[in-house]
């Protein structure tokens, strides 16, 4: 994707960062519809997606790290940056990884689907660390089969969502 | 939208991740994680401590406390007061204790039930989250 300008550049990044940011903040404030805690829909992920597919991958990175300090503000939970961050990076490597491989030959929702279990799996073995503790595995299994569920969805999202940014950017 | 070839490799590493972490579980539910045994306290000192696994039968403990004799029965399973003198008996009502850091407490007596585990002597708690 191509822009006029850098200020348009920034504009949009601006944007998908306060996407990112409301869509966190939205959901927090949101009951959780499935039975497990620590369970949830993942729509930050929307905004860091489209953000990848628009700008890269340092962008995404960056978008992440915005996302994991403010939301850690914004809850007054500090020890959630740690958390957050280290997963945020986590799946967003993977995500670029897989992108990068496969290029037009993977869909937005399978790459979704990866980046929201390897945010579970990077949370759990920082949980573990900040824990000591090893108890936290037996959370992992569960988790990994509702990322499938919630990553389809998250990633079904943002396909709409750059569809259409596709069409109006051009 | 048609199903290509890089949804079949993300579809693969995704499954091997959940078969991963599944062996994962098992390995950690699996391992020996130390004896379990009952420590039973009675007015801040330790009365006796029983490694309660390798009981072929049931064992009947006996506590004098200040009120009378409470009497604390333990099997391979875990433990349970069965006889006790003090006018609420909540710790009769309490059940049966068979896990890790479950307890069974009379305040009155001043007896503490336990079943702790060998490999975290000094943690009395699996974790703590702030």
């Amino acid at each position: 994707m191509k822009f006029k300008n850098l200020g348009m550049k920034i504009a949009y990044l601006g944007l998908f960062c306060s996407l990112t940011l409301i869509l966190s903040f939205i959901e927090s404030t949101m009951p959780s519809f499935f039975p497990i805690p620590g369970i949830k829909l993942g729509f930050a992920n929307i905004g860091i997606i489209v953000v990848l597919y628009i700008f890269g991958l340092p962008f995404a990175i960056l978008t992440g790290i915005i996302k994991s300090i403010f939301i850690g503000i914004f809850s007054g939970n500090i020890m959630s940056i740690a958390y957050s961050l280290s997963a945020s990076a986590a799946s967003i490597l993977f995500m670029c990884f897989f992108k990068k491989i496969f290029k037009n030959n993977i869909n937005i929702i399978f790459v979704s689907i990866i980046g929201a279990q390897i945010h579970n799996t990077a949370q759990i073995i920082a949980a573990g660390f900040i824990m000591h503790s090893t108890a936290v595995i037996v959370y992992l299994p569960f988790l990994l089969i509702a990322a499938i569920l919630t990553g389809a969805l998250t990633g079904f999202i943002s396909s709409l969502i750059l569809s259409r940014l596709k069409i109006s950017l051009n | 939208m048609k199903f290509k070839k890089g949804d079949a490799a993300a579809l693969i590493f995704s499954l091997l991740l959940i078969m991963f972490s599944f062996i994962l579980v098992f390995i950690y539910t699996h391992s020996n994680s130390g004896l379990n045994y009952i420590e039973i306290i009675n007015d801040k000192k330790i009365v006796s401590k029983i490694y309660f696994t390798k009981l072929s039968s049931e064992k009947i403990v006996e506590v004098k406390t200040n009120i009378g004799i409470m009497k604390i029965h333990i099997d391979k399973n875990g433990a349970y007061v069965s006889e006790t003198h003090c006018n609420d008996k909540l710790c009769e009502k309490f059940g049966k204790i068979t896990k890790p850091y479950q307890s069974i407490i009379c305040l009155p007596q001043k007896i503490e039930i336990t079943i702790k585990n060998e490999n975290s002597k000094n943690n009395r708690f699996d974790t703590v989250n702030r």
